[in-house]
């Protein structure tokens, strides 16, 4: 394997900023982008004061945030370890910006140029390479490390304090450096902000200068790599097989003692096929129809009206007799239980009661996950570093901002609608399609908790299916564009995003198809798919938080941030966002700031600032 | 996985909707930071389109060279400032009311002046003022042999921005001798000396941060009133009281003479510490006094304790006969012309200086704000490591006693014996000025040199009382004035220099950014960057050779100084033709071929191909010849004659009395401490505040001050303060403060800092006035003083006076 990386030695740089101007050179980046930049960091009180120069750059994280917040697949991760934004995917949408822990990616509705348009410079060999509107960072030099070069900024700093090259192997020049720098100066490399855990690339070793006070290898092209979308699928799959498994196995599980008292629990949890089979499986219709627990009248009702997945049966396939009889002979007769199928096994468990309850419980779990997958996404985008300004900006101005955002960019998905009205309104089917299932399967509680057959007319029925039919046209849509999308691999989380869209797949088939079964009383089919569905909706549930569905809430939050930190920027200089040659990062800037310095002298103590200016 | 390259980035070229080929081209160029860095330009259809690193240096350790400014230089060759064509000044000077002219208008305007003025004044009336003759010897030679030909004025910037180090001149014979910086690596022990090199010398930095800290574990001390840029590097950052640098030298000199760390073999070989001082007229005993050598010859005597009287030192080296045993200390009486004069060894009147109380340690510490303790262990470690050196940056120079500062500093390497070893030595920086080969074959033909005049007595309207007889002052005073590759009224535009400049009947600035100065001139001639001109390079910092290659045409209508003088000496004196009837490149062949030793061999399709070493010692350390082959100082400083070095350092040793009347009047004839700012009225010294105006990353004196992109990371001009002292003053970080003095004001924004002393404030060097919240930047700067020591000699750039603006006190205050 390959594993690009730098080496930054703050012992040999000096700050000069020459990495910062190279960049820009290379890069041909517009005023206030800067991919290289330096942090100037001063601690302490006069006269004990430290200097220290962080250079930053884009870590190409072996789990970049960045990477995991695009809505739009534009950024990838090569083989190699290099993290690019791909220019002609991007939409602008803002997520990564904020996702970056380090604030090195940057996004600016307008660029701002040096150099008068008459002179060809900018016009004709810089403008033309840039997209507008799109989000930019550093490639590592990607077209240069191709052509077996090393990055610009490691070739211009004068200090040689960049080291460049693979990690993976030992003998590169970064590897031997580090070995080396173990041996002669006693110093191992540390990383930026370890406890994001986006695990970067980059390495840097600390200063050796006291500051005491009296008074690369390169590698030429990439390995094209097979996309595994079908490794989504067989996981997905093998992850249905593990649940289905271990629920059959609980189903033979001995049966908890029956109940004898019908209660109103009893005929709340009708609407399973407990309902007609009795909580303990050994009453209802259907064979063998054993002990049931209900009364002769509520017996017939059930048989005409249907229950849960059993179809309603009409007076001319069974009269009131036949029912009737049918009913003595399940309250008189004694079964063996070892005669007892399965089926009745797992329908004695998966009452709705216990459904009802599991669901609840998973839906619990699933959200606390959700809140903490979403907190760490927000302690990540430096949010306890900002809330110190947010202050001085006014909160209730911030709060306005952000619930915009969330209604706008999030709701609404209004980066989307700027960029591509069909892939808005693919959005739109999926989202609106997944929350109509949801309504739907709330109201269903609230007007049929018995969950009685309706007919497809009924406004419920209407509403559900209309839901699903929507999330399976925007699923399709979805399978088709990664069918036919070669770059939509980012080299990170195709697996998870295939994971989610098979499994929210698969719900909406089975959900149809339990449908179906019931309509045609298909009966034998009705349990196994009822069951298989109701595994993929828990499935779905439980790995929401950290598939390709927490894009739902990651991004409008992070969205949200990034318009937040937009308008603290603007909002003005004495807040110290102005100053900084790259505006919107000064949070984040401080927080690596705060650890460098920590891993330099963990015994130092005293206030720590940024410098904008020599 | 496939990728695709929609990344922002130079891809491949050509370039997007460019059909041209991509060519890279090897070139330097040649500020006045003097890095002179080897570049690789990526051009295509005639444009830059990147700058790299060359990295190419025969001398690996050299490579990279480069850094932020000279990368930048695209957005100066393409940026707003440029000028476009020649410009003749319509309205008042400074008014900004040009006409657009062809150049033969121009220089038909200039030439029709130039011949005037010379008719009616003499060519000595029209001076000539560029900058950094020293790194790029044909465009700026050009002018000089123009000025030579015609019989003009020149002066050099280099002493008329106070960047001389006359310490070093009256110490060594020579204004500056840099030992080649790949040395500091060497070094086990460093004293960086109100020196920020990590951002004045970013290319040569690496040797302290690679070379010595991180392979040598060398001990490196900053001493600065900031904690700079450099103190980030420093194991002991020790922020002293500003001006008072010498005062510290000399009580670290103190306790290497109480504990006994002195060297002596080196004071005995290489100083005049052993030489006599007649008590009667302040002169140094001479051969001659004794009737023992001939009269007027540089030929001094010793107390040789072994045969116990008098012996000559030998005037041609510095090596001691065999069995001569000089002695320190101890008076003796002579009989000279009947007279019996009492003499006293240099050493002696050192000790005596020196052991005064005033330089105790303890008393140094109340004065300078650096503990005793401090004091004692630095001078300690420093006598002890082997080798260790010292730099010197413009924060000890730029003051008018700067020269007692390095006297003293010099005297303490001298006497810890540090010098002459690699790694060792003391190096200044504060301007550089090393010229690498002799220049006069191409810039003085036919022996015919420029009249020297010192800028200071143009900008102080007249010349001194003192003024060295030397120096020939026109009759009528300057009635022309050209000023190229300068931009000098950025840093001092002070009521005598503008009234100077009002006389003027032409003034020419020649340039390829419209600067301050440009404003202010009558005609403005549009010249190329480095980027497009032909020149040779050299430089203090690496004995390299190098050619600087046009990479690109020149921008607009603007030619090269070359062209310019060629055209104008066609108009003004065409008998003169002749003299110019060459390309740039025969300048150059002709200056290889003449250039010294030093060039020897050197053709210019060598130089062609890449960097060549100059032929001097590897490694180079200051002085080689002296301290290696104990020939007698000074180290010629071209392009002028050694002999004209030898009158200021009659001894051949480094000097540490200073006979001449001048010296003896002022009192000036050893190392002392005068405290900074004592020459300013009390009025001034009144001020509470000392500011320091360090050179920026971000500029080479002023030039970059204009660059869009650096414009974009260094977006203010900023007052560094304390927040003690900001508190007092009721200033906010970013408030717009007002710097003033009783010379002026000028206005920018607050720094707020922990990283400068309470009771100074820093502003970056030279910010253009277009940049500040109001006011100029010289406006807080004394005016012209020159220090009569400074003219008891003369010779351009070597002995000569040099420059205090800075040396001044200010108060800040909130704008309203």
């Amino acid at each position: 394997m390959t594993r690009l990386s730098m080496l930054i030695d703050l012992t040999r740089c000096i700050g000069c900023d020459a990495c910062t101007v190279s960049c820009k050179q290379e890069n041909g980046t517009p005023a206030d982008v800067f991919f290289a930049r330096v942090l100037n960091v001063e601690a302490g009180t006069f006269p004990q004061v430290k200097r220290v120069y962080v250079p930053v750059l884009c870590n190409h994280c072996e789990d970049p945030a960045c990477l995991r917040a695009c809505p739009n697949k534009a950024i990838y991760k090569r083989p190699d370890g290099i993290v690019l934004i791909d220019q002609d995917r991007c939409r602008g949408t803002g997520a990564c910006v904020s996702a970056c822990p380090y604030g090195n990616i940057i996004l600016k509705p307008e660029d701002k140029w040096y150099l008068p348009e008459d002179r060809g410079y900018e016009s004709d060999f810089v403008k033309p390479r840039l997209n507008n509107n799109v989000a930019r960072k550093c490639t590592l030099c990607a077209q240069r490390v191709d052509q077996g070069l090393e990055p610009a900024c490691v070739v211009a700093c004068p200090t040689t304090a960049r080291i460049f090259g693979d990690l993976d192997d030992p003998e590169s020049k970064i590897s031997r450096y580090v070995e080396d720098q173990k041996d002669l100066t006693d110093r191992d490399p540390f990383k930026l902000l370890p406890e994001c855990g986006t695990k970067p690339a980059t390495l840097y070793l600390g200063t050796m200068a006291e500051q005491a006070v009296e008074c690369g290898d390169a590698t030429a092209g990439i390995a094209p790599s097979q996309k595994d979308s079908h490794a989504g699928l067989v996981r997905s799959l093998l992850i249905l097989l593990l649940f289905l498994l271990t629920t059959t196995l609980k189903a033979q599980a001995p049966a908890p003692p029956p109940t004898h008292a019908p209660n109103a629990a009893d005929i709340w949890a009708a609407s399973s096929c407990a309902g007609c089979h009795g909580q303990t499986a050994m009453g209802g219709l259907g064979p063998p129809l054993a002990g049931t627990q209900l009364p002769p009248d509520k017996f017939l009702w059930t048989v005409r009206n249907g229950k849960g997945m059993m179809p309603a049966i009409p007076k001319n396939e069974m009269s009131d007799e036949d029912v009737a009889r049918i009913y003595a002979f399940a309250r008189s007769t004694k079964l063996d239980p070892a005669q007892i199928p399965i089926s009745f096994k797992v329908g004695q468990i998966m009452s709705v009661e216990r459904v009802g309850m599991l669901f609840g419980i998973i839906a619990l779990i699933s959200i606390v996950m959700a809140l903490w997958v979403l907190l760490k996404w927000v302690d990540r985008a430096g949010f306890k570093g900002l809330r110190p300004y947010l202050g001085k900006f006014g909160y209730g101005k911030a709060a306005s901002i952000v619930v915009r955002s969330l209604f706008l960019d999030g709701l609404l998905v209004g980066s989307l609608w700027k960029k591509s009205k069909f892939r808005w309104a693919m959005h739109g089917l999926m989202i609106y399609g997944f929350t109509g299932l949801w309504v739907a399967d709330a109201l269903m509680g609230i007007f049929n908790p018995m969950r009685q057959t309706l007919p497809l007319t009924h406004p419920l029925k209407i509403l559900v299916n209309l839901s699903g039919l929507m999330l399976l046209a925007g699923i399709g849509y979805v399978r088709f564009r990664y069918w036919k999308d070669e770059y939509i691999d980012n080299g990170l989380t195709l697996g998870r995003d295939f994971l989610f869209l098979n499994l929210l797949g698969l719900t909406v088939i089975t959900g149809f198809l339990v449908q179906l079964f019931r309509y045609q009383g298909a009966i034998l089919f009705i349990q196994p798919f009822y069951l298989l569905h109701l595994v993929l909706v828990a499935a779905l549930f439980l790995t929401a938080p950290f598939t390709r569905f927490a894009h739902a809430f990651v991004v409008p939050t992070l969205v949200a941030l990034t318009r937040l930190t937009e308008a603290i920027t603007v909002s003005g200089q004495a807040l110290g966002f102005a100053w900084e040659p790259a505006p919107g990062r000064h949070h984040k800037s401080e927080r690596i700031a705060e650890g460098v310095l920590k891993a330099i002298d963990p015994a130092f103590e005293g206030k720590i600032r940024l410098r904008y200016f020599p | 996985m496939v990728t695709r390259f929609a990344v922002p980035g130079r891809h491949e070229s050509p370039m997007p909707g460019k059909k041209g080929e991509a060519q890279v081209i090897r070139t330097t160029d040649s500020p006045n930071c003097t890095g002179a860095c080897g570049w690789l330009a990526t051009v295509v259809d005639d444009t830059i389109v990147d700058l790299k690193p060359a990295a190419d240096y025969p001398c690996k350790e050299y490579n990279p060279r480069g850094c932020l400014r000279g990368m930048s230089m695209t957005h100066l060759i393409y940026g707003p400032d440029r000028i476009k064509t020649p410009l003749i000044r319509l309205g008042a000077r400074g008014e900004g009311n040009w006409k657009q002219a062809t150049w033969d208008e121009a220089l038909d305007f200039i030439a029709a002046k130039m011949i005037r003025i010379t008719e009616d004044y003499g060519p000595e009336s029209m001076l000539l003022f560029n900058q950094v003759v020293g790194t790029s010897y044909v465009q700026k030679g050009a002018q000089i042999r123009m000025a030579a030909l015609l019989g003009m004025s020149f002066a050099t910037a280099y002493d008329y921005n106070g960047d001389i180090s006359m310490g070093f001149t009256q110490t060594l014979g020579i204004d500056s001798v840099e030992c080649e910086t790949k040395t500091w690596s060497e070094s086990k022990f460093a004293i960086l000396w109100s020196s920020n090199i990590f951002q004045t010398r970013i290319p040569d930095a690496q040797f302290f941060t690679r070379g010595a800290k991180q392979a040598n574990a060398c001990r490196i001390v900053v001493i600065d009133p900031r904690c700079s840029q450099t103190a980030k590097g420093a194991d002991l950052w020790v922020p002293i009281n500003p001006g008072t640098d010498g005062a510290l030298a000399l009580s670290m000199c103190r306790v290497l003479l109480e504990e006994n760390r002195v060297d002596w073999g080196f004071l005995r070989t290489f100083t005049d510490c052993v030489t006599f001082v007649r008590d009667d007229n302040g002169y140094r005993l001479r051969a001659s006094d004794l009737g023992l050598g001939a009269e007027g010859a540089y030929e001094f005597v010793v107390w040789d304790e072994a045969t116990g009287g008098f012996a000559v030192l030998p005037p041609d080296t510095l090596k001691l006969p065999e069995g001569l045993r000089p002695s320190f200390r101890g008076a003796r009486e002579v009989q000279i012309e009947g007279k019996t004069v009492r003499v006293r060894p240099v050493f002696e009147l050192l000790e005596e200086i020196i052991l005064q109380d005033e330089y105790r340690p303890e008393q140094v510490a109340k004065l300078t704000g650096v503990p005793a303790e401090t004091i004692r262990r630095t001078a300690r470690e420093y006598a002890a490591a082997d080798p260790a050196t010292i730099v010197i940056g413009m924060g000890v120079n730029h003051r008018l006693h700067g020269d007692l500062t390095i006297r003293a500093i010099l005297l303490l390497s001298a006497l810890a014996g540090q010098h002459g070893k690699v790694g060792g030595g003391v190096t200044i920086y504060s301007g550089q000025h090393h010229f690498r080969i002799d220049t006069s074959g191409f810039w003085f033909p036919e022996g015919k040199r420029p009249n020297n005049v010192p800028m200071h007595y143009f900008a102080m309207g007249k010349p001194t009382e003192t003024i060295n007889p030397k120096i020939k002052y026109p009759k009528h005073g300057f009635k022309a004035l050209f000023v190229s590759h300068a931009n000098p009224l950025v840093t001092e535009f002070s009521t005598p220099l503008r009234k100077s400049i009002d006389d003027l009947e032409l003034f020419v600035a020649v340039d390829f950014s419209m600067s301050p100065t440009c404003e202010y001139a009558d005609v403005v001639l549009p010249a190329p960057t480095f980027w497009e001109k032909w020149d040779l390079v050299g430089t203090g910092t690496h004995p390299h050779l190098q050619l600087q290659r046009p990479v690109i045409k020149p921008q607009f209508d603007s030619k090269p100084e070359f062209w310019m003088v060629r055209e104008l000496v066609k108009r003004v004196a065409p008998h003169l033709n002749s003299k110019f009837d060459m390309t740039e490149e025969d300048a150059i062949r002709i200056l290889l071929e003449t250039g010294g030793p030093e060039s020897e061999g050197i053709s210019f399709e060598q130089l062609l191909e890449g960097p060549v070493r100059l032929k001097v010692h590897d490694p180079e350390i200051g002085c080689d010849d002296q301290f290696l082959h104990k020939h007698p100082f000074p180290p010629r400083a071209y392009p002028f004659k050694l002999e004209q070095q030898r009158e200021f350092l009659k001894t051949g040793r480094m000097e540490f009395y200073k006979e001449e009347d001048i010296y003896q009047k002022i009192g000036d004839t050893l190392p002392k401490f005068i405290p900074a700012f004592s020459h300013l009225p009390e009025a001034d010294q009144a001020f509470p505040l000392a500011i320091v105006t360090p050179h920026s990353k971000w500029r080479v004196h002023s030039t970059h001050s204009n660059n869009p992109l650096l414009l974009n990371i260094n977006r203010k001009p900023v007052v560094e303060i304390n927040p003690s002292d900001a508190l007092k003053r009721g200033i906010a970080e970013g408030d717009e403060v007002e710097i003033f003095n009783l010379n002026g004001a000028y206005r920018l924004w607050a720094l707020v800092t922990e990283a400068i002393k309470p009771g100074v404030v820093c502003v970056d060097h030279a910010w253009w006035e277009r940049y500040l919240a109001g006011g100029k930047y010289h406006s807080v700067h004394t005016h012209q003083k020159v220090k009569p020591t400074h003219e008891a000699y003369y010779l351009p750039a070597v002995y000569a006076p040099g420059q205090h603006w800075k040396d001044t006190r200010v108060d800040v205050r909130k704008a309203r």
